[in-house]
């Protein structure tokens, strides 16, 4: 006769053999979270106010400094006698055509 | 114990405000359906009580990649049964050459203080124990988890029918041995 599932089952039952200490389960948790890495909180940095102070002075002396170094180089190089002028050489640029442009660099080769 | 929201879980295991307290109802929702999954493959308790921190363990250092994608028990029995099947493969590279091993799994469980089955639960242990370890994964599942192919399927990657093959041929080999004892 041969043996199928259905027989097996009858044969072996359905009780499980196995066996935990006792309270097993109880105290899993216990010794599984005690092994979890710990979140750390992130630590709030404070000073104390006299330091607050010294640093807004810090940060408003930057802010000028850098204000007044950009304000410097903001300069054009070249220096124009009005601004009509310096208009007037932007919009020379813009109207140049390509067949001008095409013109110049194959003069130039 | 709360329920666990499927819908919810993954959101809130990504939340640092709630992932403690979500991760602990986790455990207490697996833990002994985890442990019996390890346990019937390895059989020892220590070895299984390893293997079930460490599942837990991987889980909350994973918990960033768990994105809900799959179902939270898919995911967690993947990480378990990876797990088993690597610590058997150690194992096996370090112990009892294959002539000896039917011998070895039996005397095993003989002084095991956490077996208790008679001599028939005994056999059919020792019957599962010569299985390759990915077939008596799949016997475990089915005849003693009773998990539907589908589930088992998500959870070792692999196709529904052959997961019915190497189930009916582990059915087999397993009447075989115990016609062979008769």
């Amino acid at each position: 006769m041969t043996m199928d599932e259905k027989k097996l089952r009858e044969l072996t039952g359905q009780q499980n053999p196995f066996r935990v200490p006792e309270g097993y389960f109880e105290d899993f948790n216990d010794r599984l979270f005690a092994r979890l890495p710990q979140q750390k909180k992130a630590k709030s940095i404070r000073l104390r106010p006299v330091l607050w102070r010294y640093a807004a002075a810090v940060v408003v002396a930057l802010g000028l400094g850098t204000a007044l170094y950009l304000n410097q180089e903001s300069q054009p190089v070249t220096a124009y006698d009005s601004q009509e002028d310096y208009y007037n050489e932007e919009l020379d640029y813009i109207m140049v055509g390509n067949m001008e442009i095409a013109e110049y660099l194959t003069a130039a080769e | 114990m709360r329920q666990l929201d499927e819908s919810t879980i993954a959101r809130q295991l990504q939340d640092e405000s709630t992932r403690h307290a979500v991760f602990t109802d986790v455990v207490n929702a697996y833990k002994e359906p985890l442990y019996w999954h390890i346990r019937r493959m390895v059989t020892i308790h220590d070895d299984a009580d390893d293997i079930l921190q460490n599942t837990f363990i991987k889980a909350w250092n994973g918990l960033s990649s768990f994105r809900g994608e799959s179902k939270l028990s898919t995911w967690l029995y993947r990480i378990a049964t990876n797990e088993t099947l690597n610590f058997l493969e150690r194992q096996r590279h370090a112990s009892v050459s294959l002539d000896d091993e039917e011998s070895h799994a039996a005397l095993t469980l003989q002084s095991d203080p956490f077996f208790d089955g008679d001599e028939t639960q005994q056999q059919l242990q020792e019957a599962i124990n010569l299985l390759p370890p990915k077939q008596r994964q799949v016997f475990n599942m089915k005849y003693f988890e009773e998990m539907k192919y589908e589930d088992m399927s998500e959870v070792l990657e692999t196709s529904v029918g052959a997961l019915k093959a190497s189930y009916h041929h582990a059915v087999k080999k397993i009447c075989d041995f115990f016609e062979q004892h008769d």
